[in-house]
């Protein structure tokens, strides 16, 4: 199912792209509905304390990861269905169709895929515990604009079998204009329920070792700040640069699986833009 | 010899970006030179208010007095006075083309202009009601 959406995905990509995520919206001064392509290339830093999320050895895990990277984010919308692929947001891949848009207000229908597969065995200390299979979750998903301020609404829960867990957010945003650099903070939190922690983040007694202790997760919820900012360089390329900070759930921080209680990003780069029409 | 040549081709080309990046003039006087430097402004999304330092420059041929005016203002921004050429910095601040003239005594002598562009050209049309497909 999941190659079929990337397949899918690729496809529409292939075309030409369009955004409607609130961490695209509110960085680009526009609400969604429009194809675009950007892509380019910079820097990320980043912190994220989690074996199996972060390639890193436990030992590791957690210090700061520094890399140069290629980024891609892009939209394509088709009669009110879009493919959407935004760096910012929570989701990998959303699929989705716009069911109702009014200048103030937008609902759509969405598929997405939040977590990949986590594999852990091939790290030191987690031999013993199993891969755990990415979801596929189903949901809808709202959008209000209110003048510069946009708030985004979400509701998922797993179609793909794995853990049929629910993932509820809400997000705010505020966008700002100082000469040519368009500004925007976002303020956010997003709830999982136990069964999708659980299914990420339980330590069973089949898996649990010397150095490893058995663990059951409850639900819990995660808060993430995030700035950033976008200039034109000319009428082609964009200069984007942004910084999150998210607190992990207490239920996630204190598995065992975790090394850590918070995590953080910074990135810039130079991206072309590509739109159609 | 050879970097006689590249020089000379690198002095070339430089006059050519500068001369393409310099504002398109209409000089309605004969031999008189008028310009903006840069001649564009690019912001993010079409609509939005664009902001650009620009050096506004004209050379004329004989001696006099002249004043800079911008499109929709009455008054002028700048004059100068018994000159063959000056030179004025302005801050472009809006979402449409800006066009400037220069005058002397007997009326407008040239114009120029800088344009506004955006890297997204295309404005969202949201419909006002439910769809299915």
């Amino acid at each position: 199912m999941k190659n079929v959406i990337v397949l899918v995905t690729a496809l529409l990509a292939s075309q030409g792209l369009q955004a409607a995520d609130i961490a695209r919206d509110i960085r680009n001064d526009e609400p969604g509905n429009e194809s675009f392509l950007e892509l380019g290339f910079g820097f990320f830093a980043g912190q994220l304390p989690l074996v199996g999320f972060n390639d890193q050895e436990a030992e590791d895990s957690g210090d700061l990861q520094l890399s140069i990277h290629i980024g891609l984010q892009a939209r394509l919308e088709y009669r009110g269905f879009f493919a959407e692929i935004i760096e910012d947001s929570f989701s990998d891949i959303t699929l989705g169709y716009n069911a109702y848009a009014t200048d103030e207000m937008g609902i759509d229908i969405v598929a997405t895929t939040m977590f990949d597969d986590i594999e852990r065995d091939e790290y030191i200390g987690f031999e013993s515990v199993t891969d755990r299979e990415g979801d596929i979750s189903l949901g809808v998903r709202s959008n209000h604009y209110f003048g510069d301020n946009q708030v985004q609404l979400e509701l998922l829960r797993d179609v793909g079998g794995e853990h049929e867990g629910v993932v509820a957010a809400a997000q705010f945003g505020r966008k700002f204009q100082y000469r040519n650099w368009n500004l925007h903070g976002l303020a956010g939190v997003r709830y999982f329920s136990k069964r999708v922690i659980q299914h990420y983040f339980n330590v069973s007694d089949e898996e649990s070792s010397a150095t490893l202790t058995a663990y059951k997760a409850d639900d819990g919820f995660l808060p993430t700040l995030q700035i950033g900012a976008t200039l034109p360089i000319n009428e082609k390329w964009i200069f984007r640069t942004g910084a999150e900070y998210s607190l992990l759930p207490k239920s996630v921080s204190d598995s065992p699986l975790a090394q850590g209680d918070d995590m953080y990003t910074v990135q810039a780069g130079f991206y072309r833009v590509f739109q159609s029409g | 010899m050879y970097g006689m040549k590249i020089t000379r081709i690198f002095t070339a080309l430089s006059t050519l970006l500068i001369v393409s990046s310099a504002g398109a003039q209409i000089g309605l006087q004969s031999g008189l030179e008028f310009n903006a430097k840069p001649n564009r402004c690019v912001a993010l999304r079409k609509g939005q208010t664009c902001y650009q330092r620009v050096l506004l420059r004209f050379k004329a041929p004989e001696t006099g007095n002249y004043c800079l005016l911008v499109e929709d203002r009455a008054e002028p921004v700048h004059c100068w006075s018994n000159v063959t050429f000056g030179r004025y910095r302005y801050e472009v601040e809006s979402s449409k083309n800006v066009k400037f003239y220069l005058h002397n005594s007997e009326g407008r002598v040239a114009e120029t202009d800088v344009s506004i562009a955006w890297v997204y050209k295309n404005r969202s049309s949201r419909r006002t009601s439910w769809r299915i497909f």
